[in-house]
C-alpha cells in the first residue's frame, strides 16, 4: 500500500525536476510551476502574471499560433494553466506513450516565444472578458476583491486581483510582456512535475535533453512588504444579492510557517466542517444562515482565513458576526475540546489523501510546496504536523483571530450596487 | 442487487455510491422538491443518532456523505479513510434502514431549500441556466424543476418523506458500488447481510422523448437583466438519447464543434474575436432522450453579433458536418483521451456506474474507442441532419432586453421571442406569457 517515493533531479541551469512513478493507469500528469505570481507585478500593470500565462498558449519561434494546442489535442492532452499571487503553473495530462511532446513543447515555451500586438490584441479582450465574468458581474468575485483590498491596502501585492485592475489590463504593453517573459521564465525559476506512468530514468533524461541547454537567469530579489497597518475593521458594501452575506478575512500564517496547522484545525473547528460550532449553530440552531465556509489561502507570506457566511434572506449579516464572534471567544479562553480536535484531524486527514488519489493531484501538491516554499518534501510533513498540533495551539490561533487589528469584516447588503 | 467494485489498495481512501429505485419525478402532483428535500432530511440522523450525534460521527471518521436527487433515481455518495471504513458501513446502514426524518429536521430543511432557491438568482450564470433548462423542456417532465418552487415546497409535509422513503426502500436498491480501498466480499456481505433490499429496477420510470417537431424558427427567452455588462447566452435543444448508435458520430461532430481549444466556437468566438472567455457545446444523453447545448458569455455590446454567429456557425455544421481532416483530429482526441476517464478507480466506478444506470451493453467501454475510430463522414452527416435542427433550437439570453428584443425580432430565424425579468420567482416549471 502507498504511493512510491518522490525523485528530484536539479538541473544545472537550476531546473528542479520532480517525478513520481505511478503505474495505475497509462497517462502522465506534468506539471510545470514558475515561481512567479501576481505579488511579483507593479501597481499599473496588475494583471500581468495572469495575462502573460494566456499569452503563453500562443506563438513560438517553433510553433505558429495555434499549433500548441493542436499538437496537444491530437494525442488526446488535456492543458490548461493558473495563476495565484505566488505562482503561474501549467499543465498537461497526456497518455503515456506521447508524454515526450509535453517535454518538447513545454521546453520550447520556456526559451522561444514570439509575442506581437495582435495576439496581445486579442488576448487582452479575452482576459478582459474573464474579468467581466469572474468579478465584475459576479457578486462573489466582487466581494473577494473587495477584501483583499481592504486588508492588504489596494497597492500591496497581495492586495491587488490577480487578474488585475481593468485598467491595468488595459495598460499593459508589448514590452511589458517581453520584460516579464525575460525576468521570470527562466529554468532556475521553475519546477517541472511529472507524475504517472513513465519511469523516473526516463523523466529525468528526458529533462535533460529538452532543458538542458537554456540558461540561468539572474532573478530579481525577492521582496515582501507587510500589509498596511490601518486596514479597517468593517467594510459595508451594496450588492445585487437576495441576501446578506458576510466575509470575515483575518491575517493567518503562510503555508509553511509553523502555526498554520493550528489554524487549519481552528478553521474546522469553528465553521468548515458540517459538525463545527458555527456551521451547526448558523445553519440548525439558530437558522440564521443558508450557507457557512471557511478556508485558508495557503500563500507564502502571511494571507487570510476566510469566513464565509450567507445570511437567510431577511437576515442581517452583523447576527451571524456576533455567533461567531461568541465561538471564537469560548475558543480563544477554552480551547476545543479532544472530540473536536479528533474530528478536525480526522477531516483534513481525509482531505490530504482525496487530494492525492489522481496523477494530476499528486503533480499539484507537489509543485505547490516545491514552487511556493522551495522544497517538495515539506508535502510529507503535513500530516505530521496537524497530528502534532495541541489543543492549546488551537487556543493560541482563536486568541489571535479574535485580535480586531488582524481583522476585516465585510458586511454586504442587499440593493443597488456601490460601496457606502 | 448490482455489485460494482473497483478495488485499488494503493490509496488510504474508499468510495461507495448506492443508487436507489425512486427520485423527483415520483413527486406528487403539487408537491414539488419533495425527494430533494427527503435527499437532505436522510443526513439529519438516522438511529439513535441526532443530527449533532450524527455529523459528529461522519467527522470523526473523516467520511463525507452526500444524497443526489435525480428523477428516476436516488444516488448516495460516500467517501472515508479506509481504516474506519466498518464504523461509516454501520452508520450508511443506519440512513436506510432506520433513518430518523423528524419534524422538526425536515422544517429546517424546508427553509433552507427555500433560501437556496432564492440564492439562485445571485449567480447569472446558475440563473440562465436553471431558465434555460425548463425553457428547452418546457412542456416535458425535464422541464420540471426537482428542486420545487416556493408554494410546493411549503406544501411537503414530513409524511410526504417518510411515504417516499418507504416506497423506495420497497421498491429497492439498483447497485452498490466501492472503489478504492473497499474489497468486494465487504461490499457484497454487506449488501445482503446489513441492507438486505430487493433489487430496484433502474429503468420503472420512463421518461418520453420530447416532440419537438412541430417547433418553428428559433424561439428565444429574454432574461431581462439591465445592470450587468456581460450577457450570458445559452442554445439548446433536444436531440440523441444514449443507446441510440447516433451517439458516437455526434460525439465526433461535437467535439470538433465546440469541445476543445481549437474547435469552433473557440476560435470563432474567442480567439479571432477576443469576445468570450469561452465557449463550448456538450452533449447529454439519457435513455430517451438527450440535449445538445453551446454557450458562452460576451460583454452586452457584443450580444447580438455573437447570437447571430453563433447561429451561423451552429447552422453550417448541422448542415454541412466535418471535413476529413476535423474528423480525423477529433477521432484522435476523443481516443486518446479516454483513459483519463478511467484513470482512478473512483472514476472507472462512476463510468461503470453511468453505464448501468442507462442499461448500456457491459462491452460499452471495452468497444468506446472501436466506435468512434470506425464513425465516418457520411455517420456525421446522417446523425447531424437526424438528431439537430436549426429550426427547432432554443436560445436563452440574460442581458439587456430593451437593447436586445428589436434587434432579434428583426433577424428572418427568430421564432416567438418572450421576456421575463431576473428577479420574477422561480417556479417549478416556466410559466411564460408574451
Amino acid at each position: 500500500m502507498g504511493l512510491n517515493p518522490v525523485r528530484k533531479d536539479t538541473l544545472d541551469n537550476g531546473l528542479v525536476v520532480l517525478a513520481q512513478e505511478d503505474f495505475r493507469a497509462p497517462i502522465v500528469a506534468y506539471h510545470t510551476w514558475y515561481g512567479v505570481g501576481s505579488r511579483h507585478e507593479r501597481p499599473g500593470r496588475t494583471g500581468m502574471a495572469h495575462l502573460f500565462e494566456h499569452l503563453m498558449f500562443k506563438e513560438t519561434a517553433n510553433l505558429k499560433e495555434g499549433e500548441f494546442d493542436r499538437k496537444m489535442e491530437a494525442v488526446g492532452a488535456r492543458t490548461n494553466a493558473a495563476t495565484w499571487v505566488d505562482w503561474t503553473f501549467y499543465y498537461e495530462k497526456l497518455p503515456s506513450h506521447a508524454a515526450k511532446l509535453a517535454f518538447e513543447l513545454e521546453a520550447d515555451r520556456m526559451e522561444n516565444m514570439t509575442l506581437g500586438p495582435d495576439q496581445l490584441s486579442s488576448e487582452r479582450q479575452v482576459v478582459m472578458n474573464e474579468r467581466r465574468l469572474r468579478v465584475d458581474n459576479d457578486p462573489e468575485g466582487k466581494m473577494y476583491e473587495i477584501l483583499y483590498a481592504a486588508r492588504y491596502g489596494r497597492n500591496h501585492p497581495y492586495g491587488w486581483p490577480t487578474i488585475g485592475w481593468m485598467e491595468d489590463i488595459e495598460a499593459i504593453t508589448l514590452e511589458d510582456c517581453h520584460a516579464f517573459y525575460e525576468t521570470y521564465y527562466a529554468p532556475n525559476n521553475a519546477t517541472v512535475v511529472v507524475t504517472g506512468a513513465m519511469k523516473a530514468e526516463d523523466i529525468f533524461e528526458m529533462a535533460h535533453n529538452h532543458y538542458g541547454h537554456l540558461p540561468a537567469f539572474e532573478l530579481p530579489e525577492e521582496k515582501w512588504v507587510s500589509p498596511h497597518s490601518d486596514s479597517p475593521e468593517k467594510v459595508e458594501i451594496t450588492l445585487s444579492l437576495s441576501s446578506e452575506r458576510l466575509l470575515m478575512g483575518a491575517l493567518s500564517p503562510g503555508i509553511g510557517d509553523p502555526d498554520m496547522p493550528a489554524w487549519e484545525i481552528l478553521n474546522e473547528v469553528l465553521l468548515n466542517s458540517e459538525s463545527s460550532r458555527a456551521h451547526q449553530d448558523l445553519l440548525y440552531e439558530k437558522e440564521l444562515a443558508s450557507g457557512v465556509s471557511g478556508w485558508l489561502s495557503g500563500f507564502r507570506y502571511p494571507g487570510m482565513l476566510h469566513l464565509d457566511i450567507t445570511m437567510k434572506p431577511g437576515v442581517v449579516a452583523e447576527k451571524a458576526l456576533e455567533i461567531l464572534d461568541g465561538h471564537i471567544r469560548d475558543l480563544a479562553e477554552k480551547g476545543p475540546s479532544q472530540e473536536e480536535m479528533d474530528r478536525a484531524l480526522a477531516k483534513l486527514e481525509g482531505d490530504f489523501h482525496r487530494q492525492r488519489l489522481s496523477a494530476g493531484g499528486l503533480a499539484h501538491a507537489l509543485g505547490l510546496y516545491a514552487c511556493t516554499l522551495g522544497d517538495h518534501g515539506l508535502l510529507e510533513t503535513v500530516l505530521p504536523r496537524l497530528k502534532a498540533v495541541s489543543a492549546e495551539d488551537v487556543r493560541q490561533a482563536a486568541k489571535k483571530l479574535q485580535d480586531p487589528s488582524r481583522r476585516t469584516t465585510l458586511l454586504v447588503r442587499q440593493g443597488e450596487e456601490g460601496t457606502e | 442487487m448490482n455489485i460494482l467494485s473497483l478495488e485499488d489498495e494503493s490509496v488510504e481512501y474508499a468510495f461507495l455510491t448506492m443508487a436507489l429505485d425512486g427520485g423527483s419525478a415520483d413527486d406528487s402532483s403539487g408537491k414539488g422538491g419533495s425527494h430533494h428535500l427527503l435527499g437532505s432530511t436522510l443526513l439529519c440522523g438516522a438511529g439513535d443518532l441526532g443530527r449533532v450525534e450524527f455529523q459528529n460521527n461522519l467527522d470523526r471518521l473523516g467520511a463525507d456523505c452526500a444524497i443526489r436527487t435525480g428523477r428516476r433515481h436516488t444516488v448516495l455518495e460516500a467517501e472515508v479513510l479506509s481504516r474506519n471504513l466498518d464504523e461509516l458501513l454501520e452508520l450508511l446502514t443506519t440512513v436506510i434502514k432506520t433513518p430518523r426524518l423528524e419534524e422538526s429536521e425536515f422544517e429546517k430543511q424546508k427553509r433552507i431549500a427555500l433560501a437556496e432557491l432564492e440564492q439562485v438568482r445571485d449567480s447569472d450564470e446558475e440563473l440562465v441556466a436553471f431558465l434555460h433548462a425548463q425553457f428547452v423542456w418546457n412542456g416535458h417532465p425535464y422541464g420540471r424543476s426537482f428542486r420545487g418552487d416556493k408554494d410546493s415546497i411549503s406544501r411537503a409535509e414530513v409524511s410526504d418523506l417518510r411515504d417516499a422513503w418507504e416506497q423506495i426502500k420497497s421498491r429497492g436498491m439498483i447497485v452498490v458500488g466501492g472503489a478504492g480501498d473497499v474489497k468486494e466480499d465487504t461490499l457484497r456481505g454487506w449488501a445482503r447481510d446489513d441492507l438486505a433490499l430487493p433489487t430496484g429496477d433502474p429503468f420503472r420510470i420512463s421518461t418520453p422523448a420530447l416532440d419537438s417537431t412541430n417547433w418553428t424558427g428559433v424561439e428565444v427567452l429574454v432574461v431581462d437583466r439591465q445592470d450587468r455588462n456581460q450577457a450570458q447566452i445559452l442554445w439548446g435543444q433536444p436531440s440523441c438519447p444514449a443507446l441510440h448508435d447516433d451517439l458516437y458520430a455526434l460525439r465526433v461532430a461535437n467535439t470538433s464543434f465546440g469541445g476543445t481549444f481549437t474547435s469552433t466556437l473557440m476560435q470563432e468566438i474567442r480567439e479571432k474575436r477576443g469576445w468570450t472567455y469561452g465557449a463550448h457545446s456538450s452533449l447529454a444523453a439519457d435513455r430517451t432522450t438527450g440535449l445538445f447545448s453551446m454557450g458562452y458569455h460576451v460583454e452586452n455590446a457584443n450580444m447580438f453579433p455573437s447570437i447571430e454567429l453563433g447561429y451561423e456557425l451552429y447552422r453550417a455544421w448541422q448542415g454541412n458536418g466535418l471535413s476529413d481532416e476535423e474528423i480525423t483530429k477529433a477521432k484522435s482526441y476523443i481516443i486518446n483521451s479516454f483513459p483519463f476517464s478511467l484513470e482512478t478507480a473512483q472514476k472507472r466506478l462512476e463510468r461503470e456506474l453511468g453505464s448501468l444506470m442507462l442499461g448500456r451493453d457491459k462491452s460499452y467501454l471495452d468497444e468506446f474507442t472501436q466506435r468512434i475510430d470506425a464513425v465516418t463522414s457520411d455517420d456525421i452527416r446522417r446523425a447531424l441532419k437526424t438528431h439537430l435542427s436549426p429550426e427547432r433550437i432554443r436560445l436563452s439570453v440574460l442581458g439587456p432586453a430593451d437593447q436586445l428584443v428589436p434587434q432579434l425580432d428583426a433577424l428572418p430565424w427568430t421564432g416567438n421571442i418572450q421576456v421575463m425579468s431576473y428577479d420574477e420567482p422561480l417556479r417549478e416549471t416556466l410559466s411564460l406569457s408574451r
